[in-house]
């Protein structure tokens, strides 16, 4: 909570250092200087800085950021209108990326030594040198263009609609009940979470195979072999429940690359989120909408960070005894 | 272990060669390139690669303008590369100096020091960097201020760590006991014992930073618009990708390999140069 | 049981063929169940009469009516209002509405409403560009629920052809009155020919067509617009088949699909010119050097190579067939004579003419590929241009604080079929749009604005277009072309004005 008093404010400042007029920005073009004027006092924007901020802080805590400039109404109801959007993003794209990592991770260390091994490693390599917005430009003109597989833009094919209960199109669309519409969201995802999963997964496949390999080292492994267990339940039964360990801190630490990730794969998919909302904000420096959008960011970053550190403490018996 | 050994000497050679190339085109970029990367023929748009039915005269082809894509690649190279060079240095510089402090002496500026990389690291890379050009402006010099301002966490957060342990090794305390200045110690002691970790970091930066540069150039937040780089010709191209793939395609393949080249240097270096790395970094 | 007899009665109006009320007989039986169409950007706001935007017109229109609407080729024609009579000193307008309008909250459109809309509004302060039109009107007499006078502070010579234009669309007093200016911005209610029956905003819009609307039934029974900004996407979608229409392709990909065999793809000129903005301070307070900028400026080419030579090049602020074109005005292009001219004022190849130059990237097709190759044109003569990237937004903000660039590329949408919304309005130095202010300038525009004589005033604006143009207050570069992809199957007709018309698609 503390940091996050601290960023707001550093974001706050940053932005109001800009050299744009927000009286101007949220008033037609036909507004005379009398207007702009009446609108810069009125908006607070000729008090000091830190009144402002103090101004800002008070409001932001009752949920009220203040009005979009270019949209012209509330930016709290813009955000939270994509929010959703791109928190399925995210969390299906992680939901890959752990599955798929952890897999590849324990692929490749139970064929350690072999052909299978080193390919898969050549294969981590090559992902690792693809972030997740060259692998979406890469998929777009794969699996969409050459080869017209997938849609790749938006959330849901024209004509179809959803009700609008949580956002989450995924869980509205199988609370209606429809299968044909849940596998179409379904398939509007698809590209964008392969690439942002994708994306992510090498650190796991790394940090899981080096973990498991630091584990293999451990006197008890040893004496599970001389006890005569299976390979197999070694791996799964004793080595991987603390090899996992160091995953998981890496996910908590490393969620913001992914989170901030689905900023620009947003936009190449044309998705509804609040990357794009961003993107959007960011050239037409619509600052309230920026601020808010940032702090979401961060916020989220942090709730990961917390998130994993209490799953850490659960997996790892040492620290809770 | 033998032939393990040499596997990584390969790999030593072969990263380092395709890093050196990838150097000498950016350098060279000028006096090899066949055309003037922002010159333009308006009468001869989007023309596809010579293997792909174009002219000699363009090898890779040209985009929407008529400039020739392989020129504007190679200039490319030259923008990534000073860009990676001075921001991976400046990031190394600052991350490394203020790790080294906290790390060194502990208590209220460790403190301090960690408190600030906690907060940095509350913000996704890719938005503390887009945020930091808006405040910013765009440019080449201020392209290299925002990774620096972004990445010196990358080294600080795992420096600290090392020098941590450092600064409790015999000679280190030897040092202290002798009374030698806490800067010749840093410099003399200290630094010698983290400088592996600190090259293999900044390898692995400056395959970041290529990313980062081709990112904010991407949405028009990087380079200005006369400075050839990739992520803009990723731009350019995007709305001709169904009748000009290839200016698309060729600008990725630059960021992949050289990002490829950059991530393997840096662990063949690991490998080479700190002798934990094997039990800790075996892919 | 008010409601059905209505419809019923409209029916058999319709029938019976009332001059105003005839439906082909085919519209019924070639009903098409949903169209949807790729579009570029969302309208923000609901409120019919916020905005002057060209883009949120054709979405707005599907709800709303105008008072008056325009043919294909920009002529005013009756719609809410079926005759409409300017006074000679053009100080009123007499307009006569029709009795059977109603929104779709079935109260019926009548005068009053009428006068809300372009008087109370505008008195109340809601914040909405219509007033840039409708500043003028100081009054409207409500003479009967379906006649009303307006009454002008000034002659208003352009009131009809802005009742045809963009922002005017009537609104319901009484339904404004209960939501407020806010509930006006989130929940439209109109007499147009549809609902709005979805609304996500960015992502998706869906209306559906209201039966018993007044006039001419569209084909489409619902019209879903897919908001897609990104012109690769729009293209996706329309060749994936989950749209059936997409605007403002490429113009490349415009030419591949009309070689293709699967869809129809049009290049439609329309009512919108892209020029260069032009100061008349700072590098561009010398005459020469601003004609060297117009002179080293190869607008054929830049049609060529962004338009594939489908953009009409342009030496006037307006279009072809315009009225106030002046016939057998032309301005060459002349590179050997820009860089003479920058020779007499003493520049040369050492000492270059240095400029800043904005541009938009993405606000209409190739905006930001013309302005990098105007950049080459211009050093090619010895002009050094540094350019920026701006937003629309941001170029307006710019101009009032004085702080736009010497150049910047632009343009500008003038769906009225006069004169008086492309020089009038761009050199007017009271309007936010005005770059080159000089006391000169100014002396020619502002009579325009207030001569009654029709053909005095469209005589005046020749001879402004001509003087502009020779004096180097602008640089017009091209018509702007619309391009439109649908598939087989559909008929689309294009407008003058770049609307997308609900009743110009039909079937095949």
């Amino acid at each position: 909570m503390p940091v996050f008093a601290v960023v707001s404010m550093l974001v706050f400042l940053a932005l109001r250092v800009l050299p744009v007029d927000p009286a101007q920005m949220s008033l037609p073009p036909s507004a005379t200087i009398e207007q702009v004027e009446a609108k810069r006092i009125e908006m607070g924007l000729t008090k000091p800085v830190w009144e402002q901020y103090a101004v800002w802080l008070g409001s932001a805590v009752r949920g009220d950021f203040g009005e979009s400039a270019q949209y012209r109404m509330p930016t709290s109801t813009l955000v939270l209108q994509r929010l959703p959007a791109t928190i399925e993003l995210a969390t299906c794209a992680l939901a890959f990326a752990i599955v798929f990592g952890v897999a590849m991770g324990l692929l490749i260390f139970a064929a350690r030594g072999t052909v299978l091994a080193s390919a898969g490693m050549v294969v981590t390599s090559v992902i690792m040198a693809l972030p997740d917005f060259l692998l979406a430009l890469l998929f777009i003109l794969l699996l969409g263009v050459l080869m017209p597989l997938f849609p790749v833009n938006g959330r849901l094919a024209p004509g179809l609609s959803v009700p609008d209960l949580t956002g989450f199109l995924l869980v509205d669309t199988l609370a209606a009940g429809e299968p044909r519409l849940f596998l179409n969201a379904l398939s509007h995802m698809a590209l964008p979470v392969l690439a942002l999963g994708l994306a992510f997964s090498p650190a796991i496949i790394r940090v899981l195979h080096s973990s498991l390999v630091a584990t293999y080292q451990q006197s008890y492994i040893r004496q599970a072999r001389l006890r005569g267990l299976s390979d197999r339940s070694i791996l799964f039964g004793q080595a991987l429940k603390n090899a996992i360990l160091p995953v998981v801190v890496l996910v908590g630490t490393q969620f913001g690359g992914l989170f901030g990730g689905t900023l620009l794969v947003e936009l190449i998919f044309s998705y509804p989120g609040l990357g794009n909302l961003m993107l959007r904000a960011m050239q037409t420096v619509d600052l309230n909408v920026i601020m808010a959008v940032a702090l979401i960011y961060c916020a989220t970053t942090l709730i990961f960070n917390s998130l994993a550190d209490a799953g850490v403490y659960l997996l790892n018996p040492r620290l809770r005894s | 272990m033998h032939g393990f050994a040499r596997y990584a000497d390969i790999r030593l050679i072969l990263s380092g060669g395709a890093v050196s190339a990838i150097l000498l085109m950016a350098l060279l970029a000028p006096w090899i390139a066949p055309h003037e990367p922002n010159d333009q023929d308006l009468l001869s748009i989007l023309m596809p690669p010579v293997f792909a039915g174009g002219s000699a005269e363009h090898l890779l082809g040209t985009d929407s303008l008529g400039r020739d894509i392989l020129s504007r690649l190679i200039h490319g190279a030259r923008t990534a590369m000073t860009v990676a060079i001075f921001a991976s240095c400046g990031a190394m510089l600052l991350g490394s100096v203020l790790a080294c402090i906290a790390g060194y002496f502990g208590g209220r500026i460790d403190w301090a020091i960690s408190r600030m990389v906690e907060i940095w690291l509350s913000f996704p890379p890719v938005v503390l960097s887009m945020l930091l050009i808006v405040g910013l402006g765009i440019g080449t010099d201020k392209v290299i201020l925002a990774i620096i301002l972004v990445d010196w966490t990358r080294f600080c957060r795992v420096l600290r760590t090392e020098v941590q342990v450092t600064r409790r090794q015999d000679y280190v305390a030897y040092a202290r006991l002798a009374g030698f200045s806490h800067g010749r110690i840093i410099l003399r002691e200290v630094l010698p014992g983290v400088l592996p970790m600190i090259v293999t970091l900044f390898s692995l930066q400056m395959g970041i930073s290529v990313v980062v540069e081709a990112i904010l150039s991407f949405v028009s937040m990087g380079v200005p618009a006369d400075v050839p780089a990739w992520g803009q010709m990723i731009a350019d191209a995007r709305i001709d990708i169904y009748s000009a793939p290839w200016g698309l395609a060729l600008p990725i393949l630059m960021i992949f390999v050289t990002v490829l080249s950059f991530n393997a240097l840096g662990d063949s270096l690991n490998r080479v140069l700190d002798p934990r790395s094997s039990a800790r970094r075996p892919v | 049981m008010k409601d059905i007899d209505r419809r019923l009665f409209m029916k058999l109006a319709g029938v019976a063929g009332g001059a105003l009320l005839v439906r082909p007989d085919f519209a019924l039986a070639g009903d098409i169940d949903t169209v949807s169409i790729a579009w570029m950007t969302d309208p923000v706001t609901w409120d019919p009469n916020q905005r002057l935007a060209p883009d949120p017109q054709t979405v707005l229109k599907m709800l709303f009516d105008q008072p008056l609407n325009q043919t294909a080729d920009l002529e005013l024609v009756p719609n809410v209002v079926t005759q409409w009579k300017l006074a000679d000193d053009a100080r009123s307008l007499h307009v006569v509405l029709r009795d059977d309008v109603t929104f779709s909250d079935g109260t019926p459109l009548t005068a009053e409403d009428f006068r809300f809309t372009f008087f109370e509004r505008l008195q109340r302060g809601d914040g909405i560009d219509l007033i840039v039109g409708f500043g003028v009107v100081s009054d409207i007499e409500v003479v009967s629920p379906v006649e009303a006078i307006m009454r002008f502070k000034d002659p208003f010579p352009t009131a009809p052809q802005w009742l045809g234009f963009s922002a005017s669309y009537i609104v319901s007093k009484a339904y404004a009155e209960k939501v407020g200016v806010e509930g006006m911005q989130t929940a439209p209610m109109g007499s147009g020919p549809y609902v709005l029956k979805e609304y996500r905003r960015d992502s998706r819009i869906v209306f559906v067509r209201r039966d018993d609307y007044w006039g001419d039934l569209p084909s489409v029974r619902q019209i879903t617009f897919e908001i897609i900004p990104d012109p690769t996407a729009r293209l996706a979608a329309l060749e994936s088949g989950t749209v059936d229409m997409a605007l403002e392709l490429s113009i490349r990909d415009v030419k591949r699909l009309q070689q293709g065999t699967a869809f129809n793809a049009i290049a439609n000129p329309i009512a919108r010119i892209i020029y260069v903005t032009v100061r008349a301070d700072g590098a561009f307070a010398d005459h020469n050097v601003r004609l060297a900028a117009h002179k080293a400026i190869d607008k054929a080419t830049l049609s060529r190579a962004f338009f594939g030579g489908d953009a009409v090049t342009i030496d006037v602020p307006t279009i072809p067939g315009m009225p106030g074109n002046p016939q057998d005005f032309a301005f060459a292009y002349d590179p050997e004579g820009a860089v003479e001219l920058l020779a007499t004022s003493g520049h040369g190849p050492d000492k270059p003419v240095k400029l800043g130059f904005a541009t938009t990237n993405g606000q209409f097709p190739g905006d930001y590929d013309l302005a990098r190759a105007i950049v080459t044109m211009w050093r090619k003569v010895g002009i050094e241009a540094s350019l920026t990237v701006i937003t629309e937004a941001q170029w307006y903000e710019l101009n009032a604080t004085g702080k736009l660039p010497d150049a910047s590329l632009f343009v500008w949408e003038n769906g009225t079929g006069d004169p008086e919304l492309f020089a009038g309005h761009m050199f007017n130095q009271d309007l936010p749009f005005s770059t080159y202010r000089t006391e000169e300038v100014t002396a020619r525009v502002q009579p325009l604005f207030s001569e009654p004589d029709y053909e005095t005033r469209i005589r005046g604006y020749e001879d402004l277009n001509a003087y502009l143009v020779e004096e180097g207050a602008i640089i017009p570069l091209l018509q702007a072309i619309q391009t439109i992809g649908f598939r087989k199957g559909l008929n689309f007709k294009p407008w003058s004005n770049g609307l997308v018309l609900p009743g110009a698609i039909t079937p095949a």
